[in-house]
């Protein structure tokens, strides 16, 4: 009976072993390793010495990492950009999940529809298409001064703004489908009791709706954070020079500099850091289902 | 302050409805509705789906604001107030308790702004009304449904709410439990003296806790009276066949005066009824039977008036009783519920000559 199960388990394991834990290990190898010239540019960690294998693991591109500022600011920066996106996403994704969890019922799936619309075209070309709504000549620009509303162009594109506006941009459905999937389970007897209570609509909002959709929030949150400290593409081409993320300086080491060791150890370091919002929510998913067992 | 079961009051009662109208995209749920409820009633509102009795609950809990008409309650008009701001809580149907918070918790949940002694004070006195004490750190889920609906019964108490409304406070219950809970919520009633408002679809649950009944009908009250009023003297066919079981008989009027009126069934047959007809001598009426006031009797001078022969085309033993069907000469199914004597299960066989007969005061008269 429980025989079937070893080969229909041993899918996803062997998935999970080729794709994720030996590509990790060979970056993890890599970033130990000391830059060579040569195809691959880096020396073995692991060599053979009269039928002995030694591994030879030089932890110096850690030690470069966490002495030089500039690594720990671009880390900073990326935490410090991820987060500011993922709570925007939050201020303009949650009115309207809201929205369309109380829309009438026919609309909702339209609605739904509209918000994962962009997905249906490539994320590359949706972010090249803000350089030419931001850019001095763009869209934007051009329809603030037919308008007369400035006599100048902005600057816009390759700013901060422009990198934050892109990162919102792309990763909103992220935010939003999760709320909805929380918000539209919502009883709405629960609010009813609760303006029945004696609570202004606000407090109805502050004392039930919010609290019990935050588990919608904690997954949109993360959702949004985690791709977006490591995004690479939209800083890039969207945000000023001044916007040396994480996932920029890693591309700079790799691609730029050919220094593999140095980028796997800041892949590393990457992954380390978005470990902990990871284990966050998935100790408040556990917690939550605690709550409902006991 | 008892329950006020008559008119003849000078005093504004202690809710008021006037003239409450609710439409729901051309379909009115409720037309032009009147009610009247004095402080300290249990009044159930029974009616089928889609009759509107929860609408109006909703209209008086402030849910909906109704197109047309008034809402008074302790002789200030509430129409236009929020829910939040009206001195009137709900028991919901589904109890809707705050998945999020303790027991404790929810019922203090409308009692912010009180000192913090008093609010715990109130909950303790709410868990204790409602038998939950030590039950206050409990979240709802780990309650039984019985349970929760005591918390809700408690939350919605906490506030000393001039009027409480309870939208089918029972029907999540079983059987068993909720014959139980319904002796508890009518003392719980009286004791506080609180209005109640009720609403249910269950016939049984509006007779046995009722001050006094209103029956919806489309919109509007059919009828409103204390329990036997409405089951005793129903002012239309479509009361008589709602609440219980009916046996209705067309006839014409004979004769009527004050003391009673003789009525010539159309099935044969005659009526002797100890009301005067509702209409005049040539004129058709309605005969309301209760199944359980009909007897059976041996056969007999069929030309006596509350009497008819039939035969047995169904019979169903019951426990407590037997229900049967029987069919008069002309093939009119006529229902009598026969309670059981001392081992007399025995059930009539089909096909059996039964001779039926009722007491003048049984036969009730309705306009045709």
């Amino acid at each position: 009976m429980k025989l079937w199960r070893v080969p229909v388990l041993a899918v996803p394991w062997c998935w999970l072993l080729v794709f994720l834990v030996a590509p990790l290990a060979i970056v993890v190898g890599i970033s130990f390793a000391q830059p060579a010239d040569g195809i691959p540019p880096y020396a073995p960690v692991l060599a053979w010495h009269d039928g002995w294998p030694i591994l030879s693991l030089d932890p110096a591109n850690y030690a470069v990492l966490l002495q030089d500022r500039f690594y720990l600011a671009a880390l900073l920066r990326s935490v410090v950009v991820a987060g500011l996106s993922s709570l925007a996403c939050l201020l303009l994704g949650y009115p309207m999940a809201l929205a369309i969890a109380r829309a009438p019922a026919a609309w909702r799936s339209r609605l739904l529809l509209l918000v994962i619309l962009p997905f249906w075209t490539g994320f590359l070309l949706r972010v090249t298409a803000w350089i030419g709504l931001l850019r001095d000549d763009g869209w934007i620009n051009g329809a603030l001064l037919a308008v007369g509303l400035i006599h100048a162009p902005l600057r816009l594109l390759y700013t901060d703004f422009a990198m934050y506006v892109g990162i919102v941009y792309a990763y909103l459905p992220f935010m939003i489908l999760p709320l909805y999937a929380r918000l539209s389970k919502l009883d709405p007897a629960l609010e009813a009791a609760a303006g029945d209570l004696g609570e202004s609509p606000v407090g109805v909002f502050l004392r039930v709706t919010w609290p019990l959709s935050r588990p919608g929030v904690l997954a949109g949150m993360m959702l949004v954070f985690i791709p977006a400290v490591g995004e690479y593409v939209i800083p890039e081409l969207l945000g000023g020079p001044g916007a040396q993320t994480i996932g920029r300086v890693l591309w700079t080491e790799f691609f730029d500099n050919h220094d593999w060791p140095m980028a796997s150890a800041v892949a590393v370091a990457l992954l380390g850091v978005l470990l902990v919002p990871a284990a966050l929510l998935q100790r408040s998913g556990s917690r939550r289902f605690d709550d409902r067992g006991a | 302050m008892g329950p006020l079961q008559g008119g003849g009051l000078t005093l504004e009662p202690h809710l008021r409805v006037r003239g409450v109208r609710k439409h729901f995209a051309d379909v009115a749920a409720l037309d032009g509705l009147d009610l009247d409820v004095q402080r300290g009633e249990m009044f159930v509102l029974v009616g089928g789906s889609g009759s509107g009795k929860t609408t109006l609950l909703r209209c008086i809990a402030g849910f909906e604001r109704p197109d047309d008409g008034t809402i008074r309650l302790a002789g200030r008009d509430m129409t236009a107030l929020p829910p939040y701001r009206r001195p009137v809580n709900t028991m919901f149907q589904s109890y809707a308790l705050f998945p999020h918070l303790s027991v404790a918790r929810n019922v203090a949940f409308g009692l912010r702004g009180l000192p913090r002694g008093e609010v715990e004070a109130r909950v303790a006195e709410m868990l204790g009304l409602v038998r939950l004490e030590g039950y206050g750190e409990r979240r709802p889920d780990q309650l039984s449904g019985g349970q929760q609906q005591r918390v809700a019964l408690a939350r919605a108490l906490a506030r000393r709410p001039e009027l409480l409304l309870l939208d089918e406070p029972l029907s999540a219950l079983d059987r068993n439990l909720r014959e139980a809970t319904r002796q508890e919520l009518s003392a719980l009633q009286r004791r506080l003296g609180v209005t109640f408002v009720l609403v249910t679809h269950d016939q049984e649950e509006a007779l046995t806790l009722a001050t006094r009944i209103g029956v919806m009908q489309a919109g509007r009250l059919a009828q409103v009276g204390t329990p036997a009023d409405i089951y005793e003297r129903p002012a239309s066919r479509f009361v008589a066949e709602f609440l219980g079981a009916a046996n209705i008989l067309r006839g014409v009027v004979r004769a009527s005066d004050a003391g009673g009126a003789l009525i010539a069934l159309s099935t044969g047959g005659q009526v002797q009824s100890a009301m005067p007809a509702p209409a005049a001598v040539g004129h058709p009426v309605d005969v309301v039977l209760r199944p359980e006031r009909l007897t059976l009797v041996p056969a007999g001078p069929a030309a006596q008036p509350n009497r008819l022969d039939a035969r047995v085309a169904h019979a169903a033993y019951r426990g407590e009783a037997l229900s049967l069907t029987l069919h008069l000469a002309d093939g009119t199914a006529l229902r009598v519920t026969r309670p059981l004597g001392d081992g007399l299960a025995d059930l009539p066989a089909a096909g059996e000559a039964l001779t039926v007969a009722w007491s003048p005061a049984a036969a009730v008269l309705l306009t045709a």
